[in-house]
């Protein structure tokens, strides 16, 4: 694999947003910030593996709203939530829609690290499964 | 018909009228045939009018006829008794009664006995009474069967069918009987038992039947007395038709009820209710009427006494003067109402006879009224039973005046659910006794002010003598403060006899009933007597009892001077009783003895042997001069003294009472006494004597004409009446250088320089005429031109009965030259006098002026000769001649100099003030002239007096200052004044505070200090202070404050006075304190509780930097971990990152804790901007989480405000919040919120504007009320709160819907001015340090 796995990161708080990425600059050089979920639509192609660490509550898309696109258009992106306030209805939703992991701030960072390989592992797979479906 | 239908019928119906348990019955086992009975009530039935169908006489007349066969028969062949059953058999069948018994006996006794007592034969006779027997036997037989039947028979007779079925069907008869008496004997158990009367009665209202309840309601002791018996006796009177249109109505099958009421058997009455139903047989016929009657005496008794009561109550409100109603709040309008209360209040009829809702009732309240009826409504809901509220109206008369009402209202009735449906109220129109009260209110006061300001002393007590009020005066006059008057009777106050002598007077005051004056005598503090005229009067009081009320005026300094005037007149006295010569007072009267009397000495006794009484009597001229000539000549003589001829020692020759004659020298002169008559005082002096031994003395005159001629001293005779010169000695002709016979016959003028002549004529004529036996100086001119200074001593005497004045002439010219310069030194002692101001004079010893200066000529603008020689009576009213001589006497018997102030009046009437010193001037021979000189004070004592006045109007101010405690300090800080208010306020009364400082009264050492700070900064600078609020301790010890006012009045001689105006504001701090703490609290607790609604959005806003500093910190770790050194500045970056975010977190925490601590409120100097921003950010998670998007429109340069930072922030988070809860729930799209700055007229304007759905008209005006709220978990106090903090900053708070639909709250606060925000600066900096 030549090129590093990619990781998103949505938060309307530059400094978490920041933070996040100093955070996973341990697992992958490439990780990607966006502020708004627009702009993470806008910009990133959703057909290709990856991770994305979204915040829940965000003003226009919010991380509830990613999940259904990405779910829609099939992405191989694994989603992992970071939110203020976790409810359990909530967390079941997202997971029922294939999240990986709905983390509460603060979290442990180790959580997050552990979250992200794995998503990045999940994604590789689906990705795979959907190029093999594709053929 | 079976019978047992028959009987269940008849439970049936009484079931219906009694509700008894129903009662099934079984025969006694056999089953009766079918038919055996119709309707087996019916045995019971009776039928009174029911007669037999056969005549009466049939059956003895066919019993007759039988006998009389038989006994035909028996005739003919004996021994056939026995056949005497047969007739006895057929009474015994057919008979009815003891009647056809009786028949049968007669019949047969006649048919056996008649031939016994006919038939002398034995053997018949005894044949008879075996017969007899054998019928007797017969009989016997007869009624054992005929009873039986008759039971059968009745029966029978009831029914047709049965009657006839005869015998025949006699044992189902037996059986069915006993049945059915079983049956009944149940019913009866039961009706029995049953507590109501149940009867039956036939058509005629005969008893068939009647339970025991019924026996005992009528007072029966058994049916018996009652069956067969109409019941319509018992009934009374009155109801007796229509219990018998009851009967026949129940008999057409109509049942009905009835209230009637009865006598019963023992006389008892009874009220009672009857429910009758008709009484069917099987076929539907009606036999009888089936009555349940209940005993209603005592409903009927409760009834009739609820009804008596309540006429009487309504008959008593309707006469009340007050209007009683009752509201009924289902009806929401009046149901009841004595009288209209809108008649009282002058509408007219057609508007009073209209529906008193309850929106009629408020058209005639006041419209300031009306908005509490609703309020009053709500009140009258909660009022708990038996309370009573009370409240006062105020109702719109016809005339459009406002009348007041005293209301009370009480709970009249509640519904099932205990909430209240009816209110008893009253109303009584207390306007007249209000307006009363004013006046009376009025009244009292101007009386208060009346009695306060009188001059003099003036008092109220109660009829135990204890004072109610006293003024000042009196309470000076008393020597005890007010305080310690009010209360206490005389004894408590007075020493013995001077409480008894007040108290005798009091007393004659309340009998009599009308005003008592009386001189009361007081010893003052000073220890001075006192005496006032007092005048008393019983006052009438509002509780009915007698006051007693006083007014007294000093007299103490006239009470002085009479007494000084009476111990004058008493010396008077003694002098004319006990002179020498005899004294007397008498004035002409028209009629005999045309002189009378009033003053007659001893002395007047001895010399003419007649007193008073005896000479008023006999007549002075009748008795003294009993010579007619005589009597005429004295009587003209003395009536020319009344024109002015005093009589001077002229000679009357009187005779005595008892002969003597006496020869009395008499002077007289006219007096005016009191009653303005003239009066004559005449002395008399027995000369007698003397007379007799002028013709010795005559004798020896020779001898003394050689001593006259001898003497060394020019003697001079001239004849008094003519001034013709009579006689010379030698002496006198080398006086004047003439010759005898050259000076006798010349004028005494003569002697004299030409051109003084006039004036020797009347130094001449002045010594005939008085008997002043002065020297006198004059010149003489000798005959050589020359003039010498003689002295003349003159005197007068009567030489021949010719009047001569003698003249003794010695040369003084020596001594006179030598007396020149004394008489310039007196003359300027004189012009001293006469150009100095102040008043001089000289009074000899009979208090003549001897010496007046022009001053005092000028005062009473009067020549000096209308003064000289005359006394303060001749010049002054007596009022005031009294008070000058007293001062006089005073000096003469002490002589000692004396200081007073008289008053006498000036020239021009008015009363002045004379500061007087009079001293003793010592003459020869120990005798004493009196001198005095006086200034004019009268300017003076006026501006005191006017002072006194405007001091006492002043005292009384200050006395009466309501809640103005004012004491006045002198520069020591000692207490000079200190009035009413200040004994309330401070707890010491006057008497205890005077002459103490406030330290040793209210002050603590720091109060002092401040206190003393206080009085130095006014006496240095001269402004006043205040209103300050001082602090200081009331005489219980409790802390208190007072708003003061102090300022000075500056004194003479560098004793200032210090003036102090307290307000007593100790109460007014506490509830302002408490108050203050009280919002304070809420305003707190109104803070927490919104920190608590955001602590989800507040602890993201934290989770937040504190998840970004894991982060970095995770991300620095594994940096290090890399070892790679060039990415050193990533590091860098990460750990700055960290300390921001800790910052953030930081910023976050200190934020949440300024919002939440609790504070005291202290406004300073701040920026609007910053606090909207700080706010918004409180407040920022929430919007953020509803996606709410706030738009700033700040304005750059406003200028700073004095507020208290946190309130402000508050008043912006609540209405962010309350913005935030308008926009939730909207579209994304209309989730805004607009925050506004700007500046307006120097106010700082803040505008919360949002696009939610906007406040309901209906709202507005409750929207800054306490507890109201839309929101379903709101309390209601937000709003509240802000509109309280933003008016204590001064600033206004208000709402409006804005054009998009929403709502816009602006709150308007002052700008701090310009010249303020240096000290706030300053005391911002004080603050911190």
């Amino acid at each position: 694999m030549s090129d590093p796995p990619r990781i998103y990161v949505v938060d309307d708080d530059k400094a978490v947003l920041r933070s996040v990425k100093a955070l996973l600059g341990e697992v992958s050089r490439d990780v990607r910030c966006y502020l708004s979920g627009e702009q993470f639509l806008n910009e990133v192609a959703i057909d290709q593996p990856g991770c994305l660490v979204t915040d829940l509550q965000m003003p226009g898309i919010t991380g509830t709203m990613l999940q259904q696109h990405l779910n829609q258009a099939k992405s191989p992106i694994s989603i992992i939530f970071v939110t203020g306030v976790a409810d359990i209805p909530l967390a079941m939703v997202l997971r029922k829609n294939g999240a990986v992991t709905l983390l509460e701030k603060p979290y442990e960072p180790t959580d997050l690290l552990d979250a992200v390989e794995s998503g990045l592992r999940a994604s590789q797979q689906r990705w795979q499964s959907l190029q093999a479906e594709v053929y | 018909m079976p019978s047992r239908e028959g009987a269940d019928n008849f439970v049936r119906q009484i079931g219906e009228h009694l509700l008894v348990e129903r009662y099934s019955f079984e025969g006694p086992g056999e089953t009766l045939p079918e038919g055996t009975c119709e309707f087996p009530i019916e045995k019971r039935v009776r039928e009174p009018s029911h007669v037999s169908r056969l005549p009466v006489w049939w059956h003895p007349t066919v019993a007759g006829l039988l006998i009389a066969v038989i006994a035909i028969l028996d005739v003919m062949r004996p021994s056939a008794s026995m056949f005497y059953l047969i007739p006895a058999l057929y009474v015994g069948w057919s008979m009815r009664g003891r009647v056809e018994w009786t028949c049968y006996l007669v019949v047969a006794l006649t048919v056996f006995l008649v031939p016994v007592l006919v038939t002398p034969s034995r053997a018949t006779q005894t044949r008879m009474l075996n017969r007899a027997l054998g019928v007797g036997m017969s009989l016997l037989v007869a009624y054992v069967v005929g009873d039986r039947r008759q039971f059968a028979d009745r029966l029978q007779r009831s029914n047709k069918e049965l009657a006839v079925r005869g015998a025949k069907r006699a044992f189902e008869l037996e059986t069915t009987i006993r049945f059915l008496g079983q049956r009944e004997l149940r019913l009866r158990t039961i009706l029995d038992s049953q507590p109501e009367c149940v009867q039956l009665l036939d058509s005629a209202g005969f008893v068939l039947e009647m339970n025991r309840a019924g026996l005992a309601m009528v007072g029966a002791e058994s049916l018996d007395q009652l069956v067969g018996k109409s019941i319509y006796p018992l009934v009374s009177a009155e109801f007796r038709k229509q219990f018998q249109e009851l009967t026949e109505s129940v008999f057409r099958g109509d049942p009905g009820t009835l209230e009637f009421e009865i006598v019963g058997l023992t006389g008892n009455r009874l009220w009672l209710e009857s429910h009758a139903s008709p009484l069917r047989t099987a076929d539907g016929r009606i036999t009888a009427v089936l009555a349940i009657t209940r005993d209603i005496t005592q409903r009927r008794r409760a009834v009739e006494a609820v009804r008596e009561s309540q006429q009487l109550l309504s008959s008593v409100a309707r006469a009340l003067p007050h209007w009683i109603y009752i509201f009924d709040f289902d009806e929401s309008r009046i149901t009841y109402s004595n009288n209209s209360i809108l008649s009282d209040l002058g509408y007219s009829p057609e508007i009073v006879g209209q529906d008193l809702s309850w929106e009629m009732i408020a058209n005639y309240m006041t419209p300031e009224e009306r908005p509490r009826l609703a309020r009053m409504l709500d009140e009258w809901k909660v009022l708990p039973d038996g309370q009573l509220r009370e409240d006062e109206y105020h109702l719109r008369h016809a005339d459009g005046t406002v009348h007041s009402f005293a209301g009370r209202e009480t709970v009249f009735a509640r519904r099932a659910d205990g909430t209240v449906r009816q209110v008893l109220g009253t109303l009584a129109d207390i306007t007249t006794s209000k307006l009363v009260e004013a006046a009376l209110r009025q009244s009292e006061q101007q009386f208060s002010l009346f009695m306060r300001h009188l001059p003099g002393l003036a008092w109220i007590k109660d009829v135990q003598g204890r004072y109610l009020f006293a003024n000042a005066a009196a309470e000076k006059a008393f020597g005890f403060p007010l305080a310690d008057i009010v209360g206490r009777t005389d004894d408590e106050l007075f020493a013995p006899e001077t409480a008894a002598q007040f108290k005798a007077a009091d007393q004659q005051a309340v009998t009599s009933g009308s005003e008592v004056r009386t001189i009361e005598s007081l010893k003052h503090q000073d220890g001075s007597l006192h005496h006032s005229i007092v005048s008393k009067f019983s006052l009438p009081s509002c509780v009915g009892e007698t006051l007693v009320g006083g007014m007294a005026i000093d007299i103490t300094e006239q009470k002085r001077a009479e007494e000084t005037i009476r111990r004058i007149s008493a010396f008077r006295e003694t002098i004319v009783r006990t002179a020498a010569e005899g004294i007397c007072v008498c004035y002409a009267v028209p009629e005999f003895p045309h002189v009378r009397f009033s003053v007659w000495n001893e002395q007047m006794t001895e010399l003419t042997g007649y007193t008073m009484e005896e000479i008023n009597r006999l007549g002075w001229y009748q008795s003294m001069y009993p010579d007619g000539e005589i009597q005429e000549r004295a009587k003209s003589r003395m009536a020319q003294m009344r024109y002015g001829k005093d009589i001077r020692a002229e000679e009357w020759e009187i005779i005595r009472k008892d002969g003597a004659r006496r020869l009395l020298a008499i002077s007289t002169s006219i007096v005016e006494t009191e009653e303005d008559r003239h009066a004559v005082v005449a002395l008399m002096q027995d000369i007698t004597a003397r007379k007799q031994g002028e013709e010795t003395l005559r004798e020896s005159e020779e001898r003394f004409r050689l001593l006259f001629e001898g003497a060394n001293d020019a003697i001079f005779w001239a004849d008094a009446e003519s001034g013709l010169l009579t006689h010379c000695n030698a002496a006198a002709e080398n006086l004047v250088g003439r010759d005898r016979s050259e000076i006798i016959g010349q004028p005494q003028s003569f002697l004299h320089p030409p051109e003084e002549a006039e004036r020797y004529r009347e130094i001449f004529r002045a010594h005939a005429t008085s008997r002043s036996r002065e020297s006198i100086e004059v010149e003489v001119l000798r005959s050589d031109g020359r003039r010498a200074n003689v002295s003349i001593s003159p005197s007068v005497t009567m030489i021949g009965g010719q009047r001569i004045i003698q003249g003794i002439f010695r040369d003084i010219t020596e001594r006179k030259r030598s007396e020149e310069s004394l008489r310039e030194s007196e003359e300027r002692f004189q012009a001293f006098m006469n150009q100095n101001p102040l008043v001089a004079w000289v009074k000899d010893d009979e208090y003549r002026y001897r010496y007046v200066n022009s001053a005092f000529a000028r005062l009473f603008d009067r020549p000096l000769s209308e003064i000289l020689g005359r006394t303060d009576y001749d010049i002054y009213d007596q009022q005031y001649a009294d008070q000058t001589r007293a001062n006089d006497i005073v000096v003469m018997q002490s002589e000692k100099s004396l200081d007073t102030i008289e008053k006498v009046p000036g020239a021009d009437g008015r009363l002045r003030h004379w500061l007087v010193q009079k001293f003793p001037l010592r003459r020869s021979r120990g005798r004493f002239w009196v001198g005095g000189t006086a200034a004019d004070v009268t300017d003076r004592i006026e501006a005191q007096e006017a002072l006194r006045t405007s001091e006492a109007r002043l005292q009384a101010v200050i006395r009466h200052a309501p809640n103005v405690a004012i004491q006045w300090y002198d520069s020591n800080g000692r207490v000079i004044l200190w009035n009413e208010a200040s004994e309330a306020v401070f707890g010491y009364s006057a008497a205890e505070a005077i002459g103490k400082t406030l330290d040793q009264l209210i002050h603590t050492p720091e109060e002092t200090a401040v206190f003393r700070a206080a009085l130095a900064g006014i006496s240095r600078t001269g402004k006043s202070i205040g209103p300050t609020e001082y602090s200081f301790h009331r005489r219980n010890g409790e802390p208190g404050t007072c708003l003061s006012n102090i300022f000075m009045i500056p004194g003479d001689d560098q004793s200032d006075w210090f003036v102090s105006m307290d307000v007593d504001v100790t109460e007014r701090k506490r509830l302002e304190a408490d108050l203050s703490l009280r919002q304070r609290e809420l305003l707190h607790a109104s803070r927490l509780n919104a920190i608590g609604q955001m602590v989800a959005g507040l602890s993201h806003e934290v989770a937040q930097p504190l998840n970004a500093i894991a982060n970095f910190a995770r991300g620095s770790a594994s940096l290090l971990n890399t070892a790679n050194f060039p990415q050193s500045e990533t590091l860098k970056e990460y750990i700055q990152a960290i300390t921001d975010q800790s910052r953030r977190c930081g910023a976050i925490l200190q934020r949440l804790r300024d919002y939440s601590r609790r504070a005291p409120s202290r406004q300073k100097s701040c920026e609007l901007n910053p606090i909207l921003i700080e706010s918004t950010e409180l407040i920022a998670p929430e919007l953020r989480r509803n996606n709410v998007s706030v738009g700033w429109e700040l304005a750059s340069e406003l200028p700073p405000i004095s507020a208290d930072r946190i309130q402000i922030q508050q008043v912006v988070f609540n209405l962010l919040n309350n913005a935030l809860d308008a926009v939730r729930d909207q579209e994304r799209s209309r989730r805004l919120i607009t925050i506004r700055s700007s500046e307006e007229h120097e106010t700082v304007m803040i505008e919360i504007e949002d696009h939610g759905a906007g406040i309901a008209s209906e709202v507005f005006q409750h929207l800054f009320q306490p507890f109201f709220t839309t929101k379903e978990d709101g309390m209601g106090i937000g709003l509240n709160i802000c509109e309280t903090i933003v008016r204590n900053h001064g600033g206004r708070i208000e709402a409006s819907s804005n054009k998009f639909n929403g709502a816009t709250f602006r709150v308007r606060l002052p700008a701090l001015q310009k010249d303020l925000r240096a000290s706030h600066l300053a005391r911002e900096i004080g603050d911190n340090e």
